[in-house]
């Protein structure tokens, strides 16, 4: 069962049952982040752009499937290996157990991806070295957040207002 | 002041968009509504996730990221002073020993909130933005943030041992990570519906506190570093 899609499918056509003990944060017509604690990806921070969803990081277990890991990183199985746009690294090297699926801290340290074990989960964050976090000409991420009434806001609808912004970070602690 | 910059800005069609990081994020909402005009735009957000400190490595704040028309980031993100620090204002009389260090430290930082608001304010009237060193993440700081992630997840489904464990790893990992510190700290150092403690000295199980890690690490410029251009 390719879990992360299902959400990601579930997210976008807000019919689509979601699987039993499932607890959802932010609550609205759209589901910002949600934590399905009955399936094998059990945690997915994503951003969207138009037409698409994309996971930037999530939680999951020692083995992650291929279906899995290309949602939740945007790194897609191919012939010549994984690859994400022109990026491609090889898949020797690469274990798989009998169901098919890769060892996630395996996959993940291949990818530059930070992870963080702790017991059966595994967390897989953002990618570091050359091509991490939004550096200077790149493109801003696609993050969603929300707003005073907890309505999602995603950072592409205020780039789509074509006007320059100065993002603030600011917090009460 | 933000807010004040936003109006300032409108005329060169720039727009301030406020993030404020906090994992509950009904806390933020007396915050916001103190700048409604930012609110009313649609500019007044809430990071309940701190999925701005992984993806737009927003570590502390106050920080900022520029970003141009068309969607390209002109500045990554960075310390953005745009008030006084304490500067010559003395230490109050009477204040607990711990307290005075803290403001002594706050007291030792470089004031740059004018050269700041000089280079903010070119690049809102003519496009010219500095040009940054470069900024990269490396491994220990990816694995904090993913270890911060595990911790939330622990946090939302109950069960705080396993929470502060990714905490505690998460402030090891990163040390220069203050969101993920004070994200941590706040909640065990403020009392539920009292105010924000931002003292935070008794952190319970986490190994640090703001001052104690702040003289470890080096001292002022690690929580406020210089501009990196």
């Amino acid at each position: 069962m390719s879990s992360v899609v299902g959400v990601a499918t579930a997210r976008r056509d807000f019919e689509t049952p979601i699987d039993p003990g499932a607890v959802f944060e932010d609550v609205g017509t759209v589901f910002h982040r949600l934590t399905a604690i009955s399936t094998e990806v059990l945690l997915s921070t994503w951003s969207t752009s138009p037409g698409s969803t994309k996971l930037v990081q999530m939680i999951t277990h020692s083995a992650v499937s291929a279906d899995d890991w290309a949602a939740g990183t945007g790194w897609h199985l191919e012939e010549s290996g994984w690859c994400s746009g022109e990026r491609c690294i090889p898949l020797a090297g690469l274990a798989r157990d009998e169901s098919g699926n890769f060892q996630t801290e395996e996959l993940a340290s291949a990818t530059n991806r930070g992870t963080f074990r702790s017991g059966d989960f595994v967390s897989v964050g953002p990618e570091f070295g050359d091509l991490s976090v939004a550096t200077t000409g790149s493109s801003l991420p696609d993050l969603i957040l929300q707003d005073r009434q907890g309505n999602p806001v995603s950072l592409s609808s205020l780039v789509a207002r074509r006007r320059r912004m100065v993002l603030h970070a600011w917090a009460p602690w | 002041m933000w807010q004040g910059l936003h109006q300032e800005f409108q005329a060169h069609d720039v727009d301030v968009v406020a993030i404020g990081i906090e994992l509950d994020a009904a806390v933020c909402h007396q915050y916001i509504d103190k700048a409604p005009e930012l609110a009313a735009a649609g500019l007044s957000l809430i990071d309940s996730t701190h999925t701005t400190v992984s993806h737009l490595n927003f570590r502390n704040v106050p920080m900022a990221l520029w970003v141009n028309e068309d969607g390209t980031i002109a500045l990554a993100a960075h310390h953005s002073p745009v008030t006084p620090g304490w500067g010559d204002r003395p230490i109050p009389e009477g204040i607990p020993p711990r307290m005075a260090g803290r403001i002594e430290l706050l007291k030792a930082a470089t004031d740059r909130h004018l050269e700041y608001l000089a280079t903010l304010r070119r690049w809102v009237e003519t496009g010219e933005a500095p040009s940054p060193s470069h900024e990269t993440l490396n491994p220990a700081q990816a694995q904090a943030m993913a270890a911060f992630e595990l911790g939330d997840h622990f946090r939302l489904t109950g069960d705080t041992l396993a929470m502060v464990e990714c905490w505690r790893a998460a402030h090891r990992l990163d040390p220069d990570n203050w969101s993920a510190k004070r994200q941590a700290w706040s909640l065990v150092t403020t009392p539920t519906d009292g105010p924000r403690d931002l003292v935070q000295e008794d952190t319970g199980p986490y190994d640090g506190n703001w001052l104690d890690d702040l003289i470890a690490v080096g001292g002022i410029d690690r929580y406020y570093p210089p501009a990196p251009w």
